[in-house]
């Protein structure tokens, strides 16, 4: 794979936000030498153009009518974009959430990476970097595509965060009635968790910023996103589960909880086929 | 009504002695059982099988009488007591259910908790109807039809947990399906039983129509609504309440009302109080800490009240049925473990692996037991047939793990420092982190049966090293190879007075420095995991960096792992 043939679609509205977007779309793409593609939903007309052509400049635009949500991902699927970069408003409670907006729909459904910027998000660049790892999948390809862009941003911080739940061991561990062999039990799983990520860790080329490896034991994405918030991280990075229905959202995991309270900037991670990692 | 409205001042002295007794002699017999490996609760109903009718009841019927006496205001205390403790009890199995498991082990937990619920409720039900008389009916009605299929389809989770950690397996792919399975059965059993439930007793006032549209709206609420008004809760009341104090009485409290509204309804206290704990379990907000209180709390009071009582309600010798037990046993087993197992090879396991899955869920443990129970109550079984469900559940409870280890390929045993740590150099005097590296790894090469050279072993331990560091907390380094011809781990340890920079995140100089050399990836894993966790706790950490020779360094670290587990404690 050439680094040229990676592809970044970013949908931008008619809205005072499109240049930040813009901004924020090229952050990603000029590090990867990356084809950016702007996408626009609505109707094409002279107008529309020029108003969009501010933030995207000599970037190609695209302009196509339609549901914004079906023509984004349509578009992406057809030029095989490894990345969709778009804004969503902060936070999203209650029936919002539950009835999804525009972008958490895209970063549900889409086949590739989402990168949702928040309405609120701290300017560019990228400096502090949170990358979670759970205990459900293989975490090698986030760990390559983590490894690529801590080689492209130059951050400051890199962490590295393993994720793992003891669902249903509480009472097994407790009820041996022998607290000191439950805490035990408990440390062992956790050092067994952190010398996995560290292994994986330790296979690829991670120079400067040493990557920090965090364990975290709890609800997986939710423990993860409470660490993002916490260290302010730019970027929080987070592997898409196998689903994102309404299921998911209902009975909350993984990407939903950082889909439910946006972060500064969300990169849901998907092994691309066309890209891998 | 004068007379049991309130306890005379002996049967006051009996309460007390009768909860004294109950509570001491099950502690002391389920310490017996669990010394033998076997389960606790096996212990405390013993004790209840000791002071009940079957023991206490026929050596000294007077004696019994007067403790537990089967009616009167005593008798009814000790009912009511025996109600919280169950209600409590499923409080604790509800907060264990976390919903995102299933829906994070995808569609072959999915298949494997479907189909493990659907064939042995349909083997029940053929039973029931088919061949009444081996389950000693007269007559099989529909509520008793529910009820034995409920039971041979559900599972219990803490066993399975306990079991799959014992067997290493817990944090596996395969070990993971079984617990999401296994939450699946649970929430989904427990809900079947309060229909069931709700049809053959309604009260209140209310139509079994009516209970069951409730039962319905109640199970929804709770599962959305309810799960998110607790989620918002629980911060509020952590900032403002003091802790635990606070977040364990409103856990309580909330707890006893879904309980009482479920009693109104007719489906028992219980499910309003388990399905309350799913509810409040499956919040991010709620603290490891409070979830720990609230199981030693109840832990260690109620469940052995519970599980004690249960003798005193049954004469176990005189409902003793053996061919009703076997039947029970087969049938049981039969749907569990086929319906596991097709569900789980459906699902795209391999054979082996499915029926594994099929014997890990096979255990029923307590949950059968409260099942049974509340059946007992209801009149729906006879004593008998409660009998025989008592013994397929610590039956199945105790065979999940063995059968479960026999179908799956037993892995070599992993790491183990006792024989694993070949040498330790109490005080390694260099200067560098490659000059220490070469010193173990000199070390390190007589135990490679001459496949490596020292020069080799260093060289591929400072590649690993150079890609990251292996300092850890606490002064410990980690620097480890992988080398493919090695037969078995190498490990060698020294302890280095003045400290190395191994890049440890705490910046502390290493002292202790462990080199381990491995030709598998599970070998490496398990050894790294137990020699860090040994270190993770800090003066553990100070007790090994003061040992002289290789034995008290070994003894030192693995003290902490020495317990052997014990089979299925919890059930």
């Amino acid at each position: 794979m050439t680094p040229s043939s990676l592809r970044l679609l970013a949908p931008l509205s008619l809205s005072e936000r499109s240049s930040q977007l813009a901004l924020e779309a090229r952050a990603f793409a000029e590090p990867f030498h990356a084809n950016l593609q702007f996408l626009h939903v609505g109707q094409d007309d002279a107008e529309t153009r020029a108003q969009l052509q501010k933030a995207t400049k000599d970037d190609p635009l695209q302009i196509v009518s339609g549901r914004p949500a079906k023509e984004i991902l349509k578009a992406a699927r057809e030029q095989k974009a490894d990345l969709i970069a778009m804004g969503a408003p902060q936070a999203a409670h209650g029936l919002q959430y539950i009835w999804t907006s525009l972008s958490r729909q895209v970063a549900r459904e889409a086949e590739c990476s989402v990168l949702l910027v928040s309405s609120d998000a701290k300017p560019l660049p990228i400096r502090n970097m949170v990358v979670a790892t759970n205990d459900v999948s293989d975490p090698a390809p986030l760990l390559q595509f983590a490894l690529r862009l801590s080689q492209k941003f130059e951050l400051r911080h890199l962490y590295l965060l393993r994720e793992y739940s003891l669902g249903g061991s509480d009472w097994a561990l407790e009820d041996d009635f022998d607290m000191a062999r439950a805490e035990n039990e408990r440390q062992r799983i956790h050092s067994e968790e952190e010398v996995s990520l560290r292994e994986a860790v330790s296979n690829l080329p991670f120079e400067s910023p040493t990557p920090e490896i965090v364990c975290l034991r709890g609800h997986i994405g939710y423990e993860s996103l409470e660490f993002a918030k916490q260290r302010d991280a730019d970027l929080f990075v987070i592997e898409a589960p196998a689903h994102l229905g309404l299921q998911d959202r209902l009975f909350q995991h993984g990407a939903e909880f950082a889909l439910e309270s946006l972060p500064h900037r969300l990169l849901i991670f998907r092994p691309n086929p066309v890209t891998p990692g | 009504m004068e007379s049991i409205a309130k306890l005379s001042h002996n049967e006051s002295v009996m309460l007390f002695l009768a909860l004294g007794l109950l509570i001491l002699v099950a502690r002391l017999l389920g310490e017996v059982t669990r010394r033998l490996h076997q389960p606790a609760v096996l212990g405390e109903i013993l004790a209840g099988v000791l002071l009940g009718p079957t023991v206490l009841g026929a050596l000294s019927p007077a004696a019994f009488q007067t403790l537990f006496p089967p009616s009167g205001p005593l008798a009814v205390v000790l009912d009511a007591f025996s109600s919280v403790a169950i209600a409590l009890f499923l409080l604790v199995a509800g907060l264990e259910v976390d919903l995102s498991t299933i829906w994070q082990n995808g569609k072959l937990a999915l298949k494997t908790g479907v189909v493990g619920m659907l064939l042995p409720f349909g083997l029940g039900f053929a039973a029931v109807f088919g061949a009444p008389s081996l389950l000693g009916l007269k007559a099989p009605s529909l509520a008793f039809g529910f009820f034995f299929a409920t039971a041979l389809a559900i599972s219990a989770l803490p066993v399975i947990a306990r079991t799959l950690m014992d067997l290493g397996l817990y944090k596996s792919e395969l070990g993971m399906v079984i617990v999401a399975a296994a939450v699946f059965n649970d929430l989904v059993g427990w809900i079947v039983f309060a229909f069931v439930l709700g049809v053959i007793s309604p009260s209140g006032g209310l139509s079994p129509g009516a209970t069951l549209w409730m039962t319905l709206a109640f199970v929804i609420l709770m599962l959305t609504l309810g799960r998110a008004l607790l989620n918002r809760a629980l911060p509020l009341l952590q900032k403002h309440a003091s802790w635990p104090g606070g977040v364990l009485s409103f856990t309580l409290g909330l707890a006893l009302l879904c309980a009482a509204f479920t009693e109104f309804l007719g489906i028992h206290a219980v499910f309003g109080a388990f399905l309350f704990g799913v509810a409040i379990g499956d919040s991010s907000h709620l603290r490891e800490q409070t979830r720990h209180t609230l199981d030693r709390f109840i832990s260690f009071f109620f469940a052995p009240l519970f599980f004690a009582s249960i003798g005193l309600k049954v004469d176990f010798a005189a409902h003793f049925d053996l061919l009703l037990t076997v039947a029970v046993l087969a049938i049981a087993c039969a749907g569990k473990i086929l319906g596991c197992g097709l569900g789980a090879r459906w699902g795209g396991l391999k054979w082996r692996e499915s029926f594994a899955v099929g014997f890990g869920m096979n255990a029923r443990g307590a949950m059968e037991i409260i099942l049974g129970l509340l059946a007992l109550q209801l009149k729906l079984i006879e004593p008998p047939l409660f009998v025989a469900l008592v013994v397929m559940a610590l039956a199945t409870s105790m065979l999940s793990g063995p059968l479960m280890q026999r179908l799956i390929k037993k892995p070599r045993a992993p790491f183990a420092l006792k024989t694993d740590l070949r040498d330790f150099i109490p005080a390694l005097e260099v200067q560098t982190v490659d000059e220490a590296i070469d010193a173990l790894c000199e070390k390190a090469a007589a135990f490679t049966k001459g496949r490596y050279s020292a020069k080799e072993i260093a060289q591929a331990v400072k590649a690993r090293e150079a890609h990251m560091p292996t300092g850890l907390k606490n002064g410990l380094a980690l620097p480890h190879a992988r080398l493919e011809k090695l037969e078995a781990p190498v490990c060698v340890a020294a302890l280095s007075p003045q400290g190395l920079d191994f890049g440890a995140e705490d910046r502390k100089p290493a002292q202790a420095i462990f080199l381990l050399l491995t030709s598998q990836n599970q070998d490496a894993i398990a050894g790294l995991s137990q020699i860090a966790s040994a270190f993770r706790d800090a003066e553990a950490a100070d007790r090994a960096l003061r040992c002289a020779d290789k034995a008290s360094l070994i003894q030192t670290l693995t003290e902490t792992h020495a317990h052997e587990p014990a089979a299925n404690a919890a059930l």
